[in-house]
């Protein structure tokens, strides 16, 4: 009993120690691991995040080009008296961020089409993504939201403009011919 | 967790200190543990929940770029081919009514207007009905007409001389004259002036065209049976430069020498093309009507009755003669979609 009692004395002297010890060794290694693997977490999404913003910008610059390009074509096939607008739907924001779509000519070799570069910024990770366009057409340089964008031929270029927010070509009349029939 | 689970091991045995003791403390001392490592789980809880959001926003990333596959797969605006197809089908459909109504009308150019914008309007009907059941409103409706007067002999076996039988005549001219298309004659072989040399074409008794303009180059074909070759030959002199091209194929005595095509006998003859390529005041002349026979037909822009043209040298009716025709034509052409809305004005020459 009389050692039970010393052991269960010099045991207990030294457990009220480790207990101190361990709770800080304890606490100490969670709080590391813990915020370690939060960090490193935390990183690993912000990587994938601009991965995933610069992917969609391109997959939305390209559907832009495409826009353009349509509008080009049908500028160019017949260049009479012609008023073109194709409208692109584009997402309004790209893994919850908006974007500016942003035109810049670029100087193109004497009697080659246009040449101009579309440059598509993320407002909050600032990922940007530069495409270049060539078109037969001139096209204005200027900048527009994410969107809804419509490009139109406006006085012998082409223009890249916010579209109607009710995501629609909104339609003039068709123009009346010259002459009608019965 | 641990601290807990040691004191509830000792209260098992019956020596623990949470019994020896008052009881008040021993309750203390295990509720203290208790406490401790509830902070502990808060810990564990906290960074738990802290990468259970951090796994939602991966989630929501992994969904963001499944979207972005979709919208790669994805038709990107308004689809330009049908809209253009559609406007060169309305351009050519034009081509024909104009044509159609050439041949079938040649009262008045009222009449000839009136049936003109018939036909394109009826033409209209059917193509837009084509084009909604894919959901896409088209329209066509002409814009303007432009009067024309075609010239003709349909007297085969009369050669080309003018209604007095003058050898050297004009056949059209005037400031209402602008240009000239559609020129195609259809030549009796048998009726052509022999020469052995192409290079004396100009200076013997060989018929020829000129087409003559105020802003560009006189050019002239003179048509002839070569000996040398033994075939037909057609010369053309664009203002300095000759160039001979034999006939293709001679079919039943006759040839046909189609300046609109640029071909003769049905064999290319690419500067023969160039004989039409006027503008301007424009004049047609013959020289030497004599010495060719057989049928043509061409187009002018103008009609007398808008002035400025002069068809003195031709007949109302009977060969040579002349009558009301539509030179060409303004379509406004519509087509729309969701996504496009385009509006062009063609113009339509028939060939």
């Amino acid at each position: 009993m009389t050692d039970d009692s010393s052991r269960r004395a010099g045991a207990r002297a030294d457990r009220a120690v480790s207990i101190t010890v361990n709770y800080v060794i304890v606490l100490g290694i969670t709080a590391v691991l813990i915020s370690g693997l939060l960090v490193g977490a935390g990183g690993y999404v912000q990587e994938q995040r601009e991965s995933v913003v610069r992917e969609e910008l391109s997959v939305v610059a390209e559907q832009v080009a495409a826009g353009i390009d349509d509008a080009d074509r049908l500028a160019a096939a017949y260049p009479r008296n012609r008023s073109v607008r194709v409208g692109v739907d584009l997402p309004g924001r790209v893994a919850g961020e908006s974007y500016r779509i942003q035109v810049t000519e670029l100087t193109a070799p004497t009697n080659q089409p246009a040449r101009h570069e579309l440059t598509l910024r993320s407002a909050g990770t600032r990922v940007s993504v530069t495409l270049t366009v060539s078109t037969s057409v001139d096209l204005d340089e200027r900048s527009v939201n994410g969107g809804w964008v419509v490009v139109r031929l406006d006085g012998g270029e082409l223009v890249v403009a916010t579209g109607d927010s009710s995501r629609t070509l909104a339609l003039a009349d068709p123009a009346a011919g010259g002459y009608t029939h019965d | 967790m641990a601290d807990v689970s040691r004191c509830q091991g000792r209260d098992a045995a019956g020596g623990s200190e949470c019994r020896r003791r008052a009881a008040p403390r021993g309750r203390r001392d295990c509720s203290a543990h208790a406490g401790g490592s509830r902070d502990r789980g808060q810990l564990l809880l906290v960074g738990a929940l802290a990468l259970a959001v951090l796994f939602v926003a991966l989630a929501l990333l992994l969904n963001t770029a499944i979207y972005t596959g979709t919208l790669a797969t994805r038709d990107a605006g308004g689809d330009a081919t049908p809209a253009i197809e559609y406007v060169s089908a309305s351009r050519s459909a034009g081509a024909d009514a104009i044509r159609s109504v050439n041949r079938r009308n040649d009262t008045s150019t009222t009449d000839l207007r009136r049936a003109f914008v018939a036909t394109t309007g009826r033409w209209d009907d059917l193509a837009s009905h084509h084009r909604a059941v894919v959901g896409d409103a088209a329209d066509v409706s002409v814009a303007t007409v432009t009067n024309g007067t075609r010239i003709q002999q349909d007297d085969a076996g009369r050669n080309f001389t003018s209604n007095t039988t003058a050898s050297d005549w004009t056949v059209v001219e005037g400031s209402g004259v602008v240009a000239v298309r559609s020129m195609r004659f259809t030549v009796d072989n048998s009726t052509l002036t022999s020469i052995d040399d192409a290079g004396n074409a100009t200076a013997e008794t060989v018929f020829h065209v000129v087409v003559d303009s105020t802003t560009g180059t006189t050019r002239t074909a003179y048509i002839y049976h070569n000996t040398s070759s033994g075939n037909a030959e057609v010369l053309v002199d664009d203002g300095g430069t000759e160039t001979a091209c034999p006939v293709g194929s001679v079919t039943d005595g006759t040839f046909v020498v189609d300046v609109s095509n640029a071909s003769l006998g049905g064999a290319s003859c690419r500067e023969l093309g160039t004989l039409d390529d006027a503008e301007g005041d424009v004049s047609v002349e013959y020289g030497d009507g004599t010495a060719a026979g057989g049928t043509y037909t061409m187009v002018v822009e103008g009609h007398p009755t808008d002035g400025g043209v002069t068809l003195s040298e031709l007949n109302p009716s009977g060969s040579p003669y002349w009558t009301d025709a539509i030179y060409s034509a303004n379509l406004t052409v519509t087509y729309r979609t969701e996504e496009l809305d385009y509006e062009a004005t063609v113009e339509v020459v028939p060939e």
